[in-house]
Parts: structure tokens; sequence; C-alpha cells
């Protein structure tokens, strides 16, 4: 290409770009082509700019400098750490590729004339940088969705939300300019006192490779904003202010459709987690892309819990492995970050045999989150390390999720998780009955709602007759009591073990009005009690008295109804009505 | 019979219309899903109204939510307080569900607020060892108390400029 000819190349990408170079266009194309060459465009390399040695820039005094653009180009990478069981391994640092992020170029700094988009290599591209001034690059930690306009922002919660953003300053002179930077981890070796520039980046990173494999599942999807909020401030807490860093721990809030990411040093940091990242990103997906019944809360290995619990949580820690192709979960915390919590997807973490402590009820079960991940990471993987039959990919795991799970009528679990699938992958039903068998799953064709019971566990679901009295008797034909049995409900919490809510499904012949009463019995006639229906429902909840008995009225279409009871204090016995009332107040 | 039928009646609806249902004021937690964590709760009570040069002694009980063969507590100070006395690593071993540690601790509270680094190894009955640490807060942050900087960009989107390494 001549020197006229790139010239002129650069001219029009200009004036795609600016409005300005309108009016400048026609000048100078007339004097490019009255004025022969121009300077010249050879990549110049290493860190700022200069003159080439040979730049013909003074050859011509006809050619105003300040309108002939420069290309800007570079890879940008941050510092990553890999993690194990001895916490973040900060003596062999990895400079990883920023992908997918937003870079703008600043002339004068401060005002934009350039946006673009770093590739999956970390490279990025300027072509309209002035000559001879002072430029800024910013690297806005945020992932841009289909135009550059972000879907995933990294941000302050301790400083009004502000964006993590990195910046180049690099003056020009008359050639074209290759800048490389890095975002740093502010560790000196045994300390943070640099700025953890990385973090950010690094947090982002797992976002953008769970983009893509959402992506290679559905191409079509469009990501709801997210913000994830990260400071070095955000410390586990016991009060929640998160404007000064008081997040509780790492989680996704369905208030705010936004992640809270830990960064207080030497206490607990997860932004190296990835598999902490990816599992909190998962909690998002679910809430965006598929459903999710679970009322949150605490939650850990040996717990029995609330069926939309366990499936949540579990699938969180799966798909966090499905997106980092890596069965380790681990999480880093303590003295310089020194320690580290690993469970591996591809073990049984938990024996076969095993019970809750002081029960006969196995941990392996439908109600617990490792069963769930263990369950739903064997479905998925495959490779020399798989340990099972069955490797489905991630495609059909999301069809499931998008579709029959995401409109299932039950509480979302893996019994209904399970129902689709097996409809969905019919050629492979007997490999996925191994893989759940394998975690003491067994689920009944034709029932969504529910797997196996196992030995010492209430039957999960008690149906229930419209215009059949006040139920006081469950499946089992025990009294319906909430219970504490697998953990405490309490004043600040109505529980997420199993047994804390009680689950009911009630089968509407024909649309039109219902009211749906529970009531606290004797002795604890004065205790909160609670309705939950899943997310299909709204409002979602009813708990409009602090005392005996809540009531609402609904019009109903025909089909099953699923709800739950819980209480605000353990082991509430009540009763449960549901009536054909037409025309009552509320439908 | 009637009559006392009919009292018992009136005294009912009395008793009903003088009782009506009380609005539930409370305003439970927003739904939080969280990461894993050790098996562990921390418990612990607090005064009203500290403030600054305050010093305080209080009981940190680790509650096992799980049987464990070993529970490792300790206490230090983490930023705004300093630890008078207390908060020295204790191990409890052969802890069933429910069971509790407890650590003492006295703190003199250095700045608006501070926080005490509460850390819990938990080592369970399947000797899996999990870790779980709190920054307990002495002290109510004035709306003052933050104190960063930021910029604001052409969409007067707030940034925080972070300096690249260059290379």
């Amino acid at each position: 290409m001549t020197q006229l000819h790139v010239k002129i190349y650069y001219l029009i990408n200009a004036y795609k770009r600016s409005l300005f170079s309108t009016v400048l266009l026609i000048p100078i194309l007339a004097m490019t082509a009255c004025g022969g060459s121009g300077s010249g465009s050879g990549s110049g390399s290493g860190s700022g700019s200069g003159s080439d040695g040979n730049s013909d820039d003074n050859k011509n005094e006809n050619i105003d400098d300040t309108t002939v653009n420069l290309n800007v180009t570079g890879n940008l990478t941050y510092t990553d750490y890999n993690v194990g069981n001895t916490g973040i391994d900060y003596e062999n640092p990895i400079n990883k590729p920023i992908r997918g992020v937003i870079v703008e170029l600043q002339h004068p700094i401060g005002t934009t004339v350039e946006t673009t988009t770093t590739t999956a290599a970390g490279t990025y591209s300027f072509t309209d940088a002035p000559k001879n001034s002072d430029i800024r690059i910013l690297v806005k930690a945020a992932l841009a969705g289909s135009s550059t306009t972000p879907n995933t922002r990294l941000v302050d919660n301790t400083n009004d939300g502000a964006l993590y953003t990195l910046v180049i300053d690099i003056s020009t002179a008359t050639s074209d300019v290759i800048q490389n930077a890095n975002a740093g981890s502010g560790w000196d070796g045994s300390s943070y006192t640099g700025t953890r520039a990385a973090a950010p980046f690094a947090i982002l990173d797992v976002i953008y490779a769970a983009q893509k494999m959402i992506l290679t599942a559905d191409s079509n999807v469009v990501f709801p904003a997210l913000d994830v909020n990260w400071s070095t401030l955000n410390k586990p807490s016991n009060t929640d202010n998160v404007a000064i860093g008081d997040i509780g721990t790492s989680h996704y809030s369905q208030e705010d459709k936004a992640l809270y990411i830990l960064g207080a040093a030497d206490l607990d940091t997860d932004e190296y987690d990835s598999a902490v990242i990816g599992h909190e990103w998962g909690h998002y997906f679910e809430d965006n892309f598929s459903r999710s019944d679970s009322p949150g809360g605490s939650h850990g290995d040996a717990d029995i819990l609330h069926p939309s619990v366990a499936f949540g949580e579990g699938f969180g820690t799966a798909i966090g492995a499905m997106i980092l192709n890596d069965p380790n979960y681990v999480d880093t915390s303590d003295s310089s970050q020194g320690i580290g919590d690993v469970d591996n997807l591809e073990t049984d973490s938990i024996s076969d045999t095993d019970t809750f402590s002081g029960s006969s009820v196995l941990l392996d079960g439908y109600y617990s989150e490792n069963s769930v991940m263990e369950v739903l990471y064997d479905l998925f993987d495959g490779g020399p390390d798989d340990d099972d039959g069955l490797a489905l990919g991630f495609s059909p795991l999301y069809q499931v999720l998008v579709n029959g799970e995401k409109d299932t009528k039950t509480f979302t679990s893996i019994a209904s998780f399970l129902y689709y699938l097996r409809l969905q992958e019919s050629a492979s039903v007997g490999e996925i009955d191994t893989i759940a068998l394998g975690e003491n799953i067994s689920i009944d064709d034709g029932n969504e709602f529910e797997v196996n019971t196992p030995i010492g566990v209430n039957t999960l679901y008690t149906t229930i007759t419209v215009d059949g009295g006040d139920i006081t008797l469950d499946t089992d034909l025990n009294n319906l009591e909430t219970s504490n049995e697998f953990g405490d409900a309490s004043a600040d919490d109505n529980g997420n073990k199993l047994n804390n809510h009680r689950f009911f499904k009630a089968d509407i012949a024909t649309q039109g009005c219902y009211t749906l009463t529970v009531t606290a019995l004797t002795p604890k006639e004065t205790a909160d009690v609670k309705i939950d229906f899943t997310k299909l429902i709204t409002p979602s909840s009813v708990d409009d008295f602090e005392s005996g008995a809540e009531s609402i009225s609904k019009n109903l279409n025909a089909g099953p109804l699923v709800f739950s009871v819980s209480a605000w204090t353990n082991n509430v016995p009540f009763s449960v009505n549901i009536a054909s009332t037409p025309g009552a107040s509320g439908c | 019979m009637k009559n006392q039928l009919l009292i018992l009646v009136l005294v009912s609806l009395v008793a009903a219309c003088s009782n009506p249902p009380v609005a539930d004021a409370k305003s439970p937690d927003p739904i939080a899903r969280e990461k894993n964590a050790a098996p562990v709760d921390f418990e612990f009570n607090l005064p009203t109204g500290i403030k600054k040069g305050d010093e305080i002694t209080t009981t940190i009980r680790f509650v096992a939510r799980t049987e464990l063969n070993e529970l490792v507590m300790s206490a230090s100070p983490y930023t705004g307080l300093s630890v008078i006395s207390g908060g020295e690593k204790k191990i409890m071993t052969g802890l069933n569900n429910g069971d509790t540690g407890e650590i003492e601790v006295t703190v003199r509270v250095n700045d608006e607020v501070g926080y005490l680094a509460v850390f819990a190894s938990t080592t369970d009955a399947l000797n899996r060892t999990k870790h779980k640490n709190m920054a307990v807060r002495f002290g109510t942050p004035s709306t003052t108390i933050q104190k960063k900087t930021n910029t604001t960009d052409e969409q007067t989107e707030k940034l925080i400029l972070m300096p690249a390494e260059l290379n």
C-alpha cells in the first residue's frame, strides 16, 4: 500500500467515526492528492511513542499533522493467580488477557473520540489517535454487550457505584503506537500495598467465560444488565451496610439484581476465587434465564436444605465448574489469603452412608447442595477424568433450565430438573438415573414434584383437596408442623432447611376464585405463619399478620397449585384449608 | 344452657373484636444467595451506642451446625480497634450439632467504627475442613464515613481511575 493510499484509508476511517472529519475530509483529500506523500504509518513498539527516526513528517510542510491519525494498539492483561488448598499462589503470577471489555480513547483527556472492545486475546486497536498529543486510554471494567453498551459492570459499592477503570496515558508523536498494559494485583510479596487493579478484571473474566458458554448454547441470548460490586472494604460481616463494605458475604442479591463480592484482605477475598464468582453468577443466570424459588440464606455441605435452596446452590457450584472446566471449587480466605477450602465435584464428597448429625437421614439426597452439584457436573462433563458414562455438555442442560425448569409448576428442585431432562434426553435416561442414584436421588416416571423419599424424611408434598375442610395431617399422617429438625427458623429468617417449610399441592379442577387459609394451631396459635408460592405466582408470599392465620383469595387457572407453609418460630403446628369462593374479595 | 351458650358466643365475639389481627411490620432479610460456608454460626451481644474510645468486653459464641471433630476459634483486631485482652486461639473437639464454644475478648474502639476479625476453622465428622470468618462491627457509621474519590466521564458515569503497568 502506498503512503498515499494509507493516508486516504485512515482518513476514511476517521470520516466514518467523526462528524468533525466531515468538515475536514474534502480539503485534506485535496491537499493529500496534490501534496504527494504524507507521514509514515509503520508500527512503533514498546512503551509510549515517538518519532520513528525515518519519519517523513517534515518532508511535506503542507500537511497539517494534527489532522492525520495514528494507530494505537496493544495487548491488555491482568495479573491472575491460581488458588488451592494453601490459598492464593502469589509466587506464580499469571498475566491473562483482559477480554471483551470496553476501551475508550480520549483526546483531549476527558473527551472520548473512539470506543472499541478488546478481543478474546486481549488486544485493542484505535485508528483515530492524534499526533503529538497527550491521549488517554480508559480500559473500563465493563463487558460490552452486542454494542458498546455494557451488560456487566464492575463497580465499587463503597464509592457511589463508580466503575473500575484502568488508565493508560500516552504522549503520541508521529508514529503509530503499540502500548501494552497490565492491571497489577497490588501484591508486594507479603501484602497488598498497591492498587488492586487486577481484581475487577479477574472477576470480569469469569463472567466473560460464562457468557461465552451460554452463547454456545444459544447465540441469541441477550444478557440483562448486571452490576458486580467489589471493594477492598467488602468484608464478611454481621451487619448489612454495603456502602461501607458490610456485605455479609459474597452473594447474589435478587432484590438488587446484583452481585456482591468480598475483597477484604487477610479476612476473605474472592476476586481470585473464580469458582466462587462462577457460583454467584450462576444465581444471576438462574434468576434471569431460568427460575429459582429459593428463599436464600446460609448453607453448607452437610445441610439438609429446602429443595429449591439445594438446587440453586448446587447449580451455582456446578455451573461455576462448567464455566471454568475445572471440577475444583476453591474458596480462599484468612491471613495473607493463605487458606483454601477445596471441593472436587468429581469426587463423592459425602459418603453414601453418612447421616445428618444425630439422625438416620442420609446426607446425600435431593435436599443436599453437594448431591445436586455432583449430579449436575457429572451430567455435563466428559473426557479422561470423567467418572461416569455420560457427557451431555452444557447445551442440553441449558435447554432444560430455560424451558421445563423455568416453567415447572413445582418448587424448583433437582426433581423438576431431572424430570424435564429425562423427557428431553430420552436416549440417556439410564445414564441419567445412574448418576442421580449415586447421590441417593431416584425420580419416579411422570413426577416432577419429588424424587424418592429417603428414610427418616417426610414425603415432600402433601396433596390437599379443594373444599376438603381444614387439613391437619400430612401425607404420612403426621400432624402438620414446621420443624427445626435440620435447622432453626428464627425471628429474622423463616428458615431454609428442609421442613422449615412444608409443601402442598392442590389440583384446581376449574378456573375460578379460591381462598387459601393457613392457621397456626395450639399450643402455638399465636405464631407467625407464612405462605410461599412459586415465583410463577404473584404475590409469591403472603405474610400480612404477626400471628394466627394468613389467608389469600386468588383467581386460579385449572391445574396444580403449589405452595409452602413456614413460620418465624420453630415447630409450629398448623392447618391448611383451600376453598372455592366465587366472588371473594381479592379475586 | 342456651343462655350460657349465648354468653359464650358474645364473649367470643367481643374477644375477637378487641383483638384484631396485627399487621405484620417486620421486614425480612431480602433474598441473598450466599456462598457456601463452614457449618458454624457466630453469636454475640454488643451494647448500643458504642463510640470511639469505648472499651467493650464481649463473648463470641461459636455454634456448631453439625457434628464436628474439631472447632478452632480466634479473634483479632481488623480495623479501627485494638484488642486489650482475649481472643486467643481456642480449640474444641468432639462437638455435636448445637454445641457451642466461646471466646471472650475486650477491645478498645479507636475510630468511628472498629471491626474485630473472628475466625473459625471446622473439621466435620467426614474430616473435611472449612473456614468461616467475620468482621464484627463495633460502632455506628456516620453517613460521611466514605472518603473515597472518583471522577466522572462524559456520560456522567462515575469512574475509579487505576494506573496501568505499562509494558
